[in-house]
């Protein structure tokens, strides 16, 4: 069994129709990014208090809202969690963080004893602490960029460094755009999803780049016309860099269905990312070495 | 500024020596606290606690199958700085609230209308009349507003005589906030310097008359005796003889030699007189010693549970924290959610793995087979690394774990690859293993590099979950280069000796 068996698409002459779609891609992003006003962070960035309920029975949101208003709590975000008996609360920093949680159990034990609750998870972060995550996560990424960056100048070519790093840039930025577009929460966990498909789509890239810089060799220097060896490079490493994403795409998938409401939002991460990055290192990485090699020589 | 002009002695005499040393102190203090926490801790008695010292000033504490957040909470945060003071006499303590009553009066008497109306109004700076207000916030500014100003100041008394105690002084604890604010008045604090010399009002622990009032006492400022000189404090029942502490719960405290000594001078030296004993700079009880104490003894009473006798032995056994302890981030997951979602993660990764498993079965058929060999056997590396770490197997560690399968089968995929390419150029099987191995090796290196580059950042900045998914990841990584790069081959290569093969089956 082998996909892709003697693959030759001509993907680097198609470059434009790539660059044009992912232009797109990264324009929407973009725009939901700052129609959103940046990304929507959740209490690990912002601080604040969440509280996930089980209640015994089956509970509105709209009552509970009343409750809740009533006891002074009346900018707590209510949803539910997962199933129709369980509740995620969230309260900003304008509550402190010590007394949420009590107010918020009293207030509910006064108004509703018919439905008893038990508090599934509670998560408590001060202002401060969530600021600082702000800072570390943009430290983070920017050092596995600076980092990353010098091992492929080093291990490769300056041009392939640059390739690889917008090829990032693409991911990073499109994941965050989608996550923006459909309002999704940026938790912790998701900036280590982000690290992740900075690691993985990186690893696609080199194993494309890695072929570049063999073929380049073997078919001798031809400064001028690259086309070629970057060309078949893509089409030689094309059934690795789909049975890859594949298998890893399986795993994240399932962990997506089965591994529960508190690692959702971090698969989904994950599998944007392996599709986009997955993508990226067939059409963006390669091909813009391409362009930046012919344009220098 | 210079410092070391201010704060040099003998053995500190430039600036950097005053940073540094302020550097060891500084160090030292959240040292001391982590020693501190993690002795109260292991009294409290949780299953495998983990107790982290993270970046400078901050500590992780990790409990599992704790029932009662909330105590947890009071064991960690309290300071548990324990004093004895004497108690200023009642008759300097009655001098003192007289006189600041008197002032309070002297201050909202009424004829000084304009200030009075204006008052309300200007709110950034808190004046007498908006302190002694009842409704300081919320009064409006129409003359019916200021009337009952007016009315409130009259019938405001801050300080007044415990009906039960004579001896006791009660401040209503809603006014708690005014009456530090009171205090805080340079005028105020002459006049307890005046009447009661080196002085100050504290706040009883526990409030009065269904929680309504809470008590105040002027006690000594310096302290007689501290928590340094305890060696063993313990809960016990009240005795069923004293009926003040009868039903109720006590800790009992053993002073080491230079304590007993120093606690029985105190005692005999101020009989009849109330000794103070303060935690955390709240009155926790005022007895009236009876008698000189040289037993190197001493009893905390009156406490209402067990747990709570309990928690105070503990904060006072395992000494006092050095700096005061804030808690700045708490998560807690429910039993049933933890163990939920540890079963979802679980049961996902289980699924991802078989399914990945018969993916490179089909695909590479024999070859698949032992690539799935490898990738079982580098699951159980992380798993035991992870063990031998002794790092706890959390949600973001599955799900790294699950994330290492899918890329675990990543370097034999490039190798497979590469050895079809071989063996369509129409090389032996030999031939198209060494070069299928060399060729992917540079590639499987530097593609792992650049991940294992990702994990590291990750690891040193995150914190937390974050570190615990960055662990896995790492170690996920180092384990797939060697399963699949040596395991593999070693297989391949003792399938190929054991007898002659045709066709290799890939």
């Amino acid at each position: 069994m082998q996909f892709f068996n003697n693959a030759h698409y001509d993907i680097v002459s198609k470059r434009k129709m790539g660059y044009f779609f992912s232009g797109t891609l990264i324009l929407i992003s973009i725009l939901s990014l700052i129609l959103h006003g940046g990304p929507r962070y959740n209490i690990d960035f912002t601080g604040g208090t969440f509280i996930q309920m089980k209640f015994q029975k089956d509970i509105e949101i709209q009552p509970l809202r009343k409750v809740l208003e009533k006891a002074g709590y009346s900018e707590v975000e209510l949803k539910h969690f997962g199933a129709p008996n369980e509740v995620a609360i969230r309260a900003g920093v304008e509550h402190p963080i010590e007394e949420v949680s009590s107010g918020i159990k009293a207030a509910l034990d006064k108004a509703m004893p018919e439905n008893p609750y038990s508090i599934e998870r509670i998560e408590k972060v001060g202002p401060k602490v969530g600021h600082e995550l702000i800072i570390e996560a943009m430290l983070a990424i920017f050092w596995a960029m600076v980092l990353i960056l010098f091992y492929i100048m080093w291990r490769f070519e300056f041009k392939f460094s640059i390739g690889a790093i917008i090829a990032l840039v693409h991911d990073v930025t499109i994941t965050m755009g989608i996550f923006s577009v459909f309002n999704i929460e940026i938790s912790a966990p998701i900036i280590a999803a982000v690290l992740t498909i900075v690691g993985y789509s990186l690893n696609d890239t080199i194993v494309v780049y890695d072929r570049i810089r063999e073929n380049l060799r073997t078919m001798g220097k031809n400064a001028r016309d690259i086309t070629e060896p970057v060309n078949r490079s893509i089409n030689e490493t094309l059934s690795r860099t789909v049975v890859t994403s594949l298998t890893t795409l399986f795993v994240v998938v399932v962990l997506y269905f089965f591994g529960g409401e508190v690692l959702r939002t971090f698969a989904l991460a994950l599998i944007i990312g392996i599709v986009v990055g997955t993508y990226s290192s067939i059409f963006i990485a390669s091909p813009i070495v391409v362009d930046w090699k012919t344009k220098k020589a | 500024m210079n410092i070391a002009r201010y704060y040099g002695n003998a053995e500190r005499r430039t600036e950097s020596d005053v940073i540094d040393y302020l550097d060891k102190q500084s160090t030292e203090a959240v040292d001391r606290s982590l020693d501190i926490l993690r002795n109260r801790i292991d009294q409290f008695g949780v299953a495998e606690p983990t107790i982290q010292k993270q970046g400078n000033s901050r500590i992780i504490v990790e409990l599992a199958g704790v029932s009662d957040p909330e105590r947890v909470r009071g064991i960690i945060g309290k300071t548990a700085l324990l004093e004895f003071k004497l108690l200023k006499s009642r008759e300097i303590a009655d001098r003192v609230a007289d006189r600041i009553n008197k002032y309070i009066q002297s201050r909202i008497q009424p004829g000084d209308s304009s200030k009075t109306e204006k008052s309300p109004k200007d709110s950034s700076s808190t004046s007498l009349e908006e302190l002694f207000s009842v409704n300081d916030s919320s009064n409006s500014d129409t003359s019916k507003g200021v009337a009952k100003v007016k009315d409130s100041i009259f019938e405001e008394n801050i300080f007044f005589q415990s009906p039960y105690d004579p001896s006791t002084i009660l401040v209503p604890s809603d006014k708690e906030e005014k009456f530090k604010q009171i205090l805080a008045l340079a005028e105020i604090k002459k006049i307890i310097a005046e009447e009661g010399g080196n002085a100050e009002f504290l706040w009883g622990s526990k409030k009065q008359g269904n929680g309504q009032y809470t008590p105040v006492y002027l006690v000594n400022k310096k302290s007689e005796l501290g928590g340094e000189s305890i060696v063993d404090a313990r809960p016990q029942a009240g005795s069923p003889n004293d009926p003040s502490s009868m039903g109720k719960f006590e800790s009992s405290l053993t002073f080491n030699d230079d304590g007993a000594r120093l606690f029985a001078r105190v005692t005999g030296a101020n009989i009849k007189k109330r000794l103070a004993i303060i935690l955390d700079n709240r009155v926790v009880l005022a007895p009236t010693l009876q008698t000189k104490i040289a037993n190197g003894r001493a009893r905390i009473t009156g406490l209402d549970t067990f747990d709570d006798a309990k928690d105070l032995s503990i904060v006072l056994k395992a000494g006092a924290l050095p700096a005061p302890v804030r808690i700045i981030e708490e998560r807690t997951v429910g039993p049933s959610l933890g163990h939920d979602s540890i079963m979802a993660g679980s049961y996902s990764a289980l699924i991802g793995l078989i399914v990945v498993m018969i993916f490179m079965m089909f695909y590479y058929s024999f070859s698949g087979v032992i690539a799935d060999s490898a990738l079982f056997l580098n699951i159980l590396f992380i798993l035991s690394v992870m063990a031998s770490l002794g790092a706890t197997l959390t949600l973001p560690g599955i799900a790294g774990i699950i994330l290492t399968i899918g890329m675990a089968v990543d370097a034999n995929v490039l190798i497979f690859e590469r050895i079809r390419e071989e063996l369509k150029r129409g090389k032996t099987i030999r031939a198209s293993l060494d070069q299928g191995y060399a060729k992917a090796f540079i590639t499987i290196l530097d593609a792992n590099v650049t991940t294992f580059i990702a994990g590291l950042v990750l690891y040193t900045y995150g914190s937390g979950p974050i570190k615990g998914f960055a662990v896995t990841l790492m170690i996920g990584i180092v384990a797939s280069m060697f399963t699949a790069i040596v395991v593999t081959r070693v297989i391949f290569n003792y399938y190929l000796g054991a007898r002659p093969v045709k066709k290799l089956s890939i």
